[in-house]
């Protein structure tokens, strides 16, 4: 396990932003069932962490199986959740936003009015949706967008008034929709007696989170249904208590405000935790060693000379550090730059020390083969060189080829003054004997090796081979 | 005048002549100079037959065939057979009065493919000429 001073800035970012997300999932998700199954999930992760630590093969696997499952099964049944989530059009209250939840409904105008509607004997459905979107799960609905007071839930609950059939859906201080229609449970445990107000109540809590409130025509009773559960509240306070509990208002303002920070400060802390913990156990194989082949640079060259030979092209390093930050790692990402400043003409040995290799942060270097590369640098000078043509191929049999010439037929090239030395011509590319036929003038590339020779500029790189051929039995001239 | 200029201009493209087959480089202290030099397939009383700068391997000899002019006194010439400047062989080779015709041979195998060259020295090292050709398939 690596000690917690060797963190990298990298890591201590990549902790943050996670546990950030963390717990923007749990700001965004409280009170729902996305949270719970979360959870869920995170515990069969850490499941499979130990598993892996223990040696449990089959275990992780099957684990690990199960939380990728787990992934979809979520997008699959929270698809309503989630797309409420995305849909909203407060980007900031998304990604930082934290929302004390619509503390401003009016209760205890709800609690007032709907014991005023039991002893009156008029029916009504009232909704107070929970996190959960339910636009999906009810019909037929009439956008309404008032504020709602006592009157206003009076007129729409009027026998004579035409949107008294059906619910409303409260959603703060304002009622949004009326004569919303709602799927019927068919639950076979609900009483007889229940009609259709009841059963379109529970048919909704059933699956969402809402709270819907029911006042039966027929009996005078008020009642409250809530997790697909339905229950006669016979006292206005404790369905003031109810509304408060599910709209989060439990205590005073300021108390509950408090309370939220508190539980806040602790998720956010929770969340850290969790995901240094989980960042240790990816972090945990620090003894990884991955082995690259890494070409070697030579840098700061004296300009008056030129590197003809090395003893090798490139350097195996091998680096140490954390899994995840090694396979993070590219060739590309390493460097081994040798310095050939202050180099003299022959032949130098140099070592390749931790300060030629540059590597990403969080990876160590463990090795280097070779350690010692030897460089042969050369003066630059210039020679004048003649070009030769480098037939191949086939020449007609009945051909003699008598004459050869080249234009230029010299060509000034540079190089290495000890390669030079040992190069007395310049050749031509391949050319193919086959293409003599008869007196011609072809045209031939000049190919310069070793590749550390170079023309001098001004020079073609092309010669014009003037050819004659005479036939076997011709007269020689 | 005019007729004069014409004479040494005459002179020098008959000089030059014998340097137009291959790189005339140096004339000889002695006074010994390099009137012909051919690569050949054959050569049958000291006469080049069928000169040629691309020879097939098929061939199995070659030659390297020089004549000088103003042997006056018995020399040594070589001949440096060099295969992509790498040298080969040499030949070293008598020239009289009454021989001054000096002719090196060598055998050529598959390997030998490529351009080669051969040099033809005298004694001090100096390079009378150099004449290039291809061994090809």
């Amino acid at each position: 396990m690596p000690p917690l001073i060797s963190l990298r800035w990298q890591d201590v970012v990549d902790i943050l932003f996670v546990s950030y997300l963390l717990f923007r999932f749990y700001v965004i998700f409280k009170g729902t069932h996305v949270l719970r199954v979360l959870v869920a999930i995170a515990f069969l992760f850490f499941l499979q962490r130990i598993a892996i630590l223990l040696g449990l093969v089959i275990t992780s696997w099957t684990i690990q199986g199960i939380t990728a499952a787990s992934a979809l099964i979520i997008i699959v049944l929270f698809t309503r959740e989630i797309r409420s989530v995305f849909q909203t059009k407060n980007l900031g209250l998304l990604l930082w936003g934290i929302t004390f939840r619509q503390k401003e409904t009016p209760y205890d105008i709800i609690a007032d009015v709907v014991y005023e509607f039991a002893k009156e004997r008029t029916g009504a459905l009232i909704i107070i949706p929970g996190k959960e979107d339910i636009r999906g799960v009810v019909q037929r609905s009439i956008r309404w967008d008032g504020r709602l007071s006592r009157e206003m839930l009076q007129t729409i609950f009027d026998k004579n008034s035409p949107v008294h059939d059906g619910a409303i859906i409260v959603q703060g201080d304002r009622i949004t929709e009326v004569s919303v229609i709602l799927p019927l449970s068919t639950n076979p445990s609900l009483p007889s007696y229940f009609g259709t107000r009841h059963r379109a109540a529970v048919g909704l809590t059933e699956v969402t989170d809402a709270l819907v409130i029911v006042v039966s025509e027929e009996r005078g009773v008020v009642s409250v249904s809530k997790g697909g559960e339905i229950t006669p509240v016979s006292q206005k306070e404790l369905l003031i208590q109810i509304m408060r509990r599910h709209l989060g208002i439990l205590a005073p303002e300021k108390e509950a405000t408090k309370r939220l920070r508190i539980e806040l400060g602790l998720v956010a802390l929770v969340s850290v935790l969790l995901i240094t913990v989980a960042w240790m156990s990816f972090t945990k194989g620090y003894d990884t060693i991955i082995s690259y082949s890494v070409p070697i640079e030579y840098t700061n060259r004296p300009p008056h000379l030129e590197i003809i030979e090395t003893s090798v092209s490139s350097a195996k390093i091998e680096i140490v550090g954390p899994a995840p930050v090694l396979k993070a790692i590219k060739p590309e990402h390493i460097s081994v730059r040798l310095d050939l400043s202050g180099s003299v003409a022959g032949k130098s040995v140099y070592t390749l020390t931790k300060e030629s290799i540059q590597l990403p942060p969080g990876a160590t270097l463990s090795k280097v083969v070779p350690q010692f590369v030897e460089v042969y640098l050369d003066e630059i000078v210039e020679k004048i060189l003649p070009v030769q043509v480098d037939w191949v191929g086939t020449l007609d049999k009945e051909l003699l080829v008598t004459h050869v010439e080249l234009d230029p037929s010299r060509v000034r090239v540079f190089g290495g003054k000890r390669t030079l030395e040992g190069i007395e011509t310049i050749y031509t590319e391949k050319l193919p004997a086959d293409t003599v036929t008869s007196d011609a003038t072809l045209t031939a590339r000049i190919a310069l090796y070793p590749p550390s020779l170079r023309l001098v500029p001004g020079q073609k790189d092309k010669v014009a081979v003037l050819v004659k051929v005479q036939r076997r039995g011709e007269k020689t001239s | 005048m005019l007729h004069i200029l014409n004479i040494l201009f005459l002179a020098g493209i008959f000089l030059s002549v014998p340097c137009l087959s291959f790189e005339c480089l140096a004339e000889d202290k002695t006074g010994i100079t390099l009137a012909k030099a051919q690569i050949c397939e054959e050569v049958k009383q000291s006469e080049c037959l069928f000169p040629n700068k691309i020879i097939s391997s098929s061939k199995g000899k070659i030659y390297c065939y020089s004549v000088f002019d103003s042997v006056n006194n018995p020399s040594i010439v070589y001949h440096r057979w060099y295969h992509r400047d790498e040298l080969v062989v040499t030949h070293t080779l008598k020239i009289k009065p009454s021989y001054y015709v000096a002719t090196s041979s060598m055998q050529i195998r598959e390997k030998d493919k490529g351009p080669w060259r051969v040099e033809i020295v005298n004694e001090d090292g100096t390079i009378y000429a150099v004449l290039r050709f291809s061994i090809v398939d």
